[in-house]
C-alpha cells in the first residue's frame, strides 16, 4: 500500500464492509418487497467493488511519500479552533465564541498585527451577529452571559 | 407551448421580478456571488450553502432568485481571478487562466475582463431562453414518467456524473457510491427502520446537505490553502483599458455563439458541466482557429468561447432541476434543497403549480445578467482590493462564515460537527485525487433512488423487465450501458480519453 489510490481503495473496501455489516440486521426483504436492508446492501457492495477497482489499479498513481503534507500542522490547529467553537457556541454565545475563535487564529496561529486583531475579533461578530440575528431574523446563541 | 403562452408567461415572470424587493435581492446576489466566485475557497457552492440559512425569512421566490444571483456572480467572479492572477476562482475558470493571464501579460487584461463578461452576458441571456422553451415540455412529459423511468434516470445520471466528471471512472463511480450510502442515513419512509444512526437522534433525517457541502467544499479549500502566506499579485486594470477593441469583438463572436450552445447543452447533462463545457469550448475554438499558435499565447477565442460556455452551462443545469426535480450536479441540488425547506415541492408539477416562481426566477435572471454586466466591469478596481486581501485575514473570515451558515439551517452545533467533519475528509479525499461533487449528488438523490427502485420492483412483483420493457426507461439504460462501454474502452485498447486530455489541460491552466 505504498501508492496513494492503493491506500484509498483499501480504505473504501473497508468501509464497505463496515456498512455492509451494520445494514446485516436490517430486513433484506426480496425482489418482490425490497426491505430498508436491500438498497444499503447493494450500495455497500458496489463501494467495495469500486473500491477494489481503484486499488487495483492504483499503481500508476503517485507514492504517498511523494505527498506533500507541510500544511497539515496548521490544518489541525484549524481544525482544533473549529471544534472549540462547536464547543463554545451555545454555551458561551455566538459572539464570545467567535471573538476567542477570531483572536486564536489571527493572533496565535497567524500572528497577526495586534490593532488587526482586535479589530478583527470584536466588529466581524458584531457585524456577522447583526446581520444574521437581527436583521434576517435567524437566532444564533447567546450562551449563559446574554451575549 | 405556443409562443404566445411563453410571451404572456414571461410577463408574468417579469411582474415578480421587478419588484422592488425581488430586485434588491437579485442585485445583492450578483454581487456576493461575484465576491464569492473571486475567493478562492468560496466557490459558489459554498456561497449557495452559506446564504441558505439567510433566505429562510425570505418569500420563496426571493430566496430562489437571491441563490441563482450568487451562481450565476460566481460564474462571472471567478473569471476576474483567472484573467488577473492565474488562480481560478472556481474550477470552471480554469481554462481562462491560459489565454486571459496571457492577455493580462500583454497588456490586455481590461480586454479580457471585458470579453468574459460580454460573453457571460450573451450566454447568460441566449440560454436562459433556452431553459425557457425546454423546461416546461421537459415537465410536462415527465408527468407521465412512473418509478421505472425514474430509477433509470437518476443510475444514468450517476453514470454520467461519473463518466463527465474527468478524474478516474472507478474513482468518481465509488465516490458516487458513498454518497448514495451517506443518503441511507436516516429513517428509512417506506418502513420507518432507522440505518446508520448510531441512536443519534440528530441523524433521524439524514445528514443535512449544507454541512456536507460546507464541509466538503468551503472548509476542505481552507484547510489545503492553509499556510499560503505568498502575498497574491494583482494587475489592476484601468477603466479606460475596459474596453475591448472591434478587432476582440469581431474574433469573439463565434466562440461565444458556439459556446453558448455547446454550455447549454452540456449544463443539462449530470456532473461537473460548466467545467466540462469550458473544456470543450475551448478544444473546440481551438480546432476551429485559423490561429491554433495563438492559443496559450492570448487569443481571445480561449477567453470568449469558455466565459460564454460555463455560464450557458450554469442556465442548461436549471433544466432537469425545474423539470423533473432532480439536480444535475451539486449546486442545482443544494439549490433544490433550499425550495423544499420553503415548501415548494420540486419536481414536474412545480412549473404548472408556482408559475410565478418558476417565470420570476426566469426572469430575475435575465435581470441578474444585466446587473452584472452594468455592475461587474465598472467596480473590478474595488474586487482586485480584496483580492489583495493575505489568506491569513480571510480565512478566519471565511470560517465564521462557515460556523454560522452551518449553526444557523437547523440551529444545531451537531451540523457544525458534520461540517468539520466533512471538511476534514474533504481534505483527504482532494489530497488523494478524488472528486467530491459525486458525494453530494449521492447524498441528494439516494432518497429518491431509493423509493424509485423499491416502488418499481413492488409495482412488477419483481419482475425486472419491467425496467426494460417500458421504452423511456429502456432507452435511458441503453444511453447508461453505452457509456459504461464508452468508459471500458480507452482501458480495453490502453488509449488516452479526453479525460487525460483535460487534465493535461488543466495541469497547464494552473501550471
Amino acid at each position: 500500500v505504498d501508492r496513494t489510490d492503493r491506500l484509498a481503495g483499501a480504505i473504501l473496501c473497508a468501509f464497505s464492509l463496515w456498512v455492509l455489516w451494520l445494514a446485516w440486521p436490517l430486513p433484506f426483504g426480496g425482489i418482490r418487497d425490497p426491505g430498508p436492508g436491500f438498497l444499503p446492501r447493494l450500495l455497500a457492495v458496489l463501494l467495495l467493488v469500486s473500491g477494489a477497482i481503484v486499488a487495483l489499479r492504483g499503481s500508476a498513481a503517485p507514492r504517498l511519500v511523494a505527498l506533500d503534507w507541510t500544511e497539515l500542522p496548521r490544518v489541525l490547529a484549524i481544525a482544533a479552533g473549529m471544534g472549540f467553537a462547536a464547543l463554545a457556541l451555545e454555551s458561551l454565545g455566538f459572539r464570545l465564541t467567535m471573538f476567542a475563535l477570531l483572536v486564536y487564529y489571527l493572533g496565535i496561529v497567524e500572528r497577526c498585527p495586534i490593532g488587526w486583531v482586535i479589530a478583527l475579533s470584536i466588529g466581524l461578530p458584531l457585524a456577522v451577529f447583526h446581520v444574521i440575528d437581527s436583521l434576517l431574523r435567524v437566532p444564533l446563541p447567546r450562551g449563559v452571559l446574554g451575549w | 407551448m405556443p409562443v404566445g403562452d411563453t410571451l404572456s408567461n414571461l410577463a408574468l415572470g417579469f411582474s415578480v421580478a421587478l419588484q422592488p424587493e425581488v430586485l434588491l435581492y437579485a442585485l445583492a446576489g450578483c454581487l456576493l456571488g461575484t465576491l464569492v466566485g473571486m475567493m478562492p475557497g468560496l466557490g459558489p457552492l459554498a456561497g449557495i450553502s452559506l446564504l441558505l440559512p439567510a433566505t429562510f425569512g425570505l418569500e420563496p421566490t426571493v430566496a430562489i432568485v437571491l441563490l441563482a444571483g450568487v451562481y450565476y456572480g460566481a460564474m462571472y467572479g471567478g473569471s476576474t481571478t483567472s484573467i488577473l492572477m492565474r488562480i481560478p476562482g472556481e474550477a470552471a475558470s480554469v481554462m481562462t487562466c491560459i489565454d486571459g493571464y496571457a492577455m493580462t501579460r500583454r497588456g490586455r487584461a481590461g480586454g479580457a475582463l471585458a470579453i468574459a463578461a460580454l460573453g457571460s452576458f450573451v450566454a447568460g441571456t441566449l440560454s436562459l431562453v433556452g431553459l425557457m422553451l425546454l423546461a416546461p415540455p421537459l415537465a410536462a412529459f415527465a408527468v407521465r414518467m412512473g418509478p421505472p423511468e425514474f430509477a433509470a434516470l437518476l443510475l444514468l445520471g450517476l453514470l454520467l456524473l461519473a463518466y463527465l466528471s474527468g478524474g478516474s471512472m472507478p474513482k468518481t463511480l465509488s465516490m458516487a457510491a458513498l454518497g448514495l450510502v451517506l443518503g441511507m442515513v436516516g429513517i428509512d419512509t417506506m418502513s420507518g427502520y432507522t440505518r446508520f444512526t448510531f441512536d443519534l437522534p440528530q441523524l433521524g433525517d439524514g445528514i443535512g446537505i449544507v454541512p456536507i457541502a460546507v464541509g466538503l467544499f468551503g472548509l476542505s479549500e481552507v484547510f489545503l490553502a492553509a499556510g499560503r502566506t505568498v502575498r497574491p499579485q494583482v494587475h489592476r486594470p484601468r477603466l479606460r483599458e475596459l474596453l475591448p477593441t472591434g478587432e476582440e469583438l469581431r474574433r469573439s463572436a463565434g466562440p461565444a455563439g458556439r459556446g453558448t450552445l455547446l454550455g447549454f447543452l452540456v449544463g443539462i447533462l449530470p456532473g461537473s458541466a460548466h467545467v466540462i463545457s469550458s473544456f470543450l469550448s475551448y478544444a473546440l475554438e481551438r480546432r476551429l482557429s485559423k490561429r491554433p499558435g495563438e492559443f496559450g499565447q492570448g487569443a481571445v477565442e480561449g477567453v470568449a468561447g469558455p466565459e460564454s460556455a460555463n455560464n450557458a452551462a450554469a442556465s442548461g443545469a436549471f433544466v432537469p432541476m425545474l423539470a423533473l426535480g432532480v439536480p444535475s450536479g451539486p449546486i442545482p441540488a443544494v439549490m433544490l434543497a433550499a425550495l423544499l425547506l420553503h415548501g415548494v415541492p420540486a419536481g414536474p408539477m412545480l412549473i404548472e403549480q408556482q408559475p410565478e416562481l418558476f417565470w420570476g426566477f426566469i426572469a430575475a435572471m435575465y435581470v441578474g445578467n444585466v446587473v452584472l454586466l452594468m455592475l461587474n466591469l465598472p467596480l473590478v478596481g474595488v474586487f482586485v482590493q480584496i483580492l489583495r486581501i493575505p489568506y491569513r485575514y480571510l480565512y478566519p473570515v471565511i470560517l465564521v462564515i462557515c460556523i454560522t451558515g452551518v449553526y444557523a439551517v437547523n440551529q444545531s452545533v451537531f451540523e457544525v460537527w458534520v461540517a468539520i467533519g466533512f471538511g476534514l475528509l474533504g481534505y483527504l479525499l482532494r489530497k488523494l485525487d478524488f472528486e467530491l461533487a459525486p458525494i453530494v449528488l449521492g447524498v441528494i438523490l439516494a432518497p429518491l433512488f431509493e423509493l424509485s427502485v423499491r416502488q418499481a420492483l413492488a409495482m412488477s412483483g419483481g419482475d425486472l423487465s419491467i425496467f426494460w420493457t417500458r421504452p423511456v426507461s429502456l432507452g435511458l439504460l441503453v444511453v447508461a450501458a453505452a457509456l459504461i462501454a464508452a468508459s471500458l474502452w480507452p482501458v480495453i485498447a490502453r488509449r488516452a480519453d479526453w479525460r487525460d486530455r483535460m487534465a493535461a489541460a488543466e495541469r497547464g491552466g494552473e501550471g
